[in-house]
């Protein structure tokens, strides 16, 4: 079989700033492998080193070891402007003393080409975006979103190999956001693009990604589509940075080909699936969605655990409950106010019922 | 309590302040009002006239130092501006640039030194080389004082420029003379020409290094003026110093409207 080609392949990538003893590493041996016509996001907090990723793949810093591929082509040699990629910017960065038109067809004519062509391309970019209308105006007479759309075209205009977005989105306001969000797909899908795009903002990834890598600390913990991150966290880092979840200390009795029976503090037994090497008698931490969690009466359920519903908080849709199991610990579930489902008191004896697919073994 | 408020209340406060505006503006006042005068007086008022705008103008000495002057001007202020322009975006831009520290202290470094000693060093060392004096080490001399006054407009402006804007024209593949001629520039260009004409007065006005420097026949408007002064003061004077005092006005303000906004504008 042929060896795949990956619209960015980066390799062991490390990126130090400052000298070599006293620098500050903000990539640390990273290596990613992003296909082609993919909607590929680089979550993580702030300083975890995604957007020095993703301004190594544009040019703008140099590696301090490692390489970078781009469809199977070394890049790592090339100034910014000789690598066919192109950044929208968070703050967009258009050009304040160029109108819409001259901002969207400036790479057109750093290439050289023909006034009709750049013209025509400059028309169809305007289309896309839906801005035509607007092509004689100066960037300080648009709104946040309308500049947002420049910004897109204007990097979108030379049919980049890979479009590069640096946290587009966290200018505008929530209403604003997320119809960006459907929009930015929809520009992904359309134009057939690889969009490499760098947030914090977990719904935004989670909402328009085809893949995700979560990152922290200058290193990649996990790579995958969206339910992927979201129902497998591999760590600790993964399974709190999205969404809610439980933590549960246990420690493995017995391990089984994909799934190991664990004990809690409280003594209680529950089974959660392993995909990482362990051994009895290990101490781990289980972590389980408060959604995949549901609660029934006393004695109703078999493999539940007993506790004492502690703090509810009413959502309307669904009902928050904290449940207290034994003096250490307590778990959060959410529980849809269906007609079937039980609903209970601070004080109330429930069963914990914990699925054993979405409860999960984590690595560290 | 309103700060304000609390300093108009010092003591002398009123006196001090009107002292100030006499002592600044009275005497230009003066010199424009006597450049109407009708009679050939600087002290005594004899009725209004344009006379003395008129001998001036007709003047042949003032005419050819005028001459010089802006041709020394223009020409010192352009090549300033240009050197201030390089050193801005050298200092301000390049971060691995080692002399940066350096570089600033040596470009601010004229302001402070005595001009008189400027004067000195550079006759001395136009002497020594064996550059002539005259028009020439006049326009080398202004160009070399001027670059400080220029390069200060500029750097605000640019300072006022984000990174972001070389990096998107880096990005849309422009080189590093491209992103120059079409990004850069065009956004330092209310910087450059507060500093152009900043340094453009400067040039026009500078006396003490002009006078050094100035070869026999070289003869610019201050260096004029002051040889006018010598033989005798007439309205003359007066009107050739208020167009002086116009055109510095002039330059100056709109040096100041054009630097005063950094950041992106049109």
């Amino acid at each position: 079989m042929a060896k795949d080609v990956y619209a960015v392949n980066g390799i062991s990538i490390t990126k130090i700033y400052g000298t070599e003893a006293s620098g500050v590493t903000a990539l640390n041996d990273v290596s990613i492998s992003i296909r082609d016509n993919e909607f590929f996001t680089l979550l993580g907090p702030s300083g975890c080193g995604k957007t020095t990723l993703l301004r190594c793949i544009a040019g703008f810093e140099q590696l301090s070891s490692g390489r970078i591929l781009l469809f199977d082509e070394e890049i790592d040699h090339l100034s910014p402007n000789r690598r066919p990629v192109n950044t929208v910017f968070q703050h967009y960065a258009l050009f304040p003393h160029m109108t819409v038109a001259e901002n969207i067809g400036f790479s057109l004519r750093m290439l050289k080409q023909g006034e009709a062509k750049i013209k025509a391309t400059v028309g169809q970019m305007l289309d896309l975006v839906h801005m035509t209308e607007f092509a004689g105006r100066h960037p300080a007479q648009l709104s946040g979103g309308q500049q947002q759309r420049v910004a897109l075209a204007r990097a979108l205009a030379s049919h980049p190999k890979v479009l590069l977005l640096d946290e587009p989105l966290s200018a505008l306001d929530l209403k604003l956001r997320q119809e960006m969000r459907v929009e930015l797909k929809q520009l992904q899908e359309e134009t057939g693009i690889t969009f490499i795009f760098v947030t914090h903002d977990q719904e935004e990834a989670l909402t328009m990604s085809d893949r995700i890598a979560v990152m922290s600390d200058g290193k990649i913990q996990q790579t995958g589509n969206p339910a992927d991150i979201y129902e497998n966290p591999v760590n600790h880092f993964v399974a709190d940075f999205i969404g809610e979840t439980n933590f549960l200390e246990a420690t493995i009795q017995s391990v089984h080909t994909d799934n190991a029976r664990c004990v809690l503090a409280n003594g209680a037994q529950l089974s959660a699936s392993l995909t990482v090497p362990k051994e009895k008698g290990n101490r781990v931490t289980i972590c389980i969605r408060p959604e995949k969690i549901s609660l029934d009466n006393p004695g109703t359920a078999a493999g539940g655990i007993d506790g004492t519903v502690e703090r509810l908080i009413y959502l309307g849709t669904d009902t928050h409950y904290l449940v207290q199991l034994g003096s250490q610990t307590s778990v959060l579930a959410r529980i849809q106010n269906s007609r079937q489902s039980p609903r209970f008191k601070p004080g109330d004896q429930a069963t914990v019922v914990m699925d054993e697919s979405a409860c999960r073994v984590l690595a560290d | 309590m309103n700060p304000t408020r609390d300093l108009k209340r010092y003591p002398g406060f009123g006196g001090i302040t009107w002292a100030c505006l006499v002592f600044l503006y009275g005497p230009l006042i003066v010199i424009a009002l006597y450049s109407f005068n009708e009679i050939r007086s600087i002290t005594v008022w004899g009725g209004f006239s344009f006379s003395w705008y008129v001998k001036a103008f007709n003047n042949d000495l003032i005419q050819r130092a005028t001459y010089n002057s802006l041709i020394i001007a223009v020409s010192a202020a352009t090549a300033s501006t240009i050197c201030a322009t390089a050193a801005a975006l050298a200092i301000l831009r390049n971060r691995a640039f080692r002399g940066r520290e350096a570089s600033i202290g040596i470009i601010s470094l004229p302001l402070m030194v005595p001009e008189i000693v400027t004067a000195i060093a550079s006759l001395v060392f136009f002497v020594l080389v064996g550059i002539p004096l005259g028009i020439g080490s006049i326009l080398l001399a202004h160009t070399v004082f001027c670059i400080p006054f220029a390069y200060l407009p500029i750097t605000a402006r640019l300072e006022g420029i984000e990174g972001h804007y070389e990096e998107a024209a880096r990005d849309l593949y422009a080189d590093s003379w491209q992103t120059f001629r079409y990004v850069m520039l065009p956004m330092m260009f209310p910087g450059i020409v507060a500093g152009f004409m900043l340094a453009f007065i400067i040039s026009l006005d500078d006396f003490i290094i002009t006078n050094f420097v100035a070869g026999p026949g070289a003869t610019t408007l201050p260096l004029a003026i002051y040889g006018l002064v010598r033989t005798g003061l007439t309205p003359e004077i007066n009107a050739v110093s208020t167009l002086l005092l116009l055109v510095s006005i002039f330059f100056v303000t709109l040096s100041y409207l054009l630097g005063k906004k950094p950041g992106p504008g049109r």
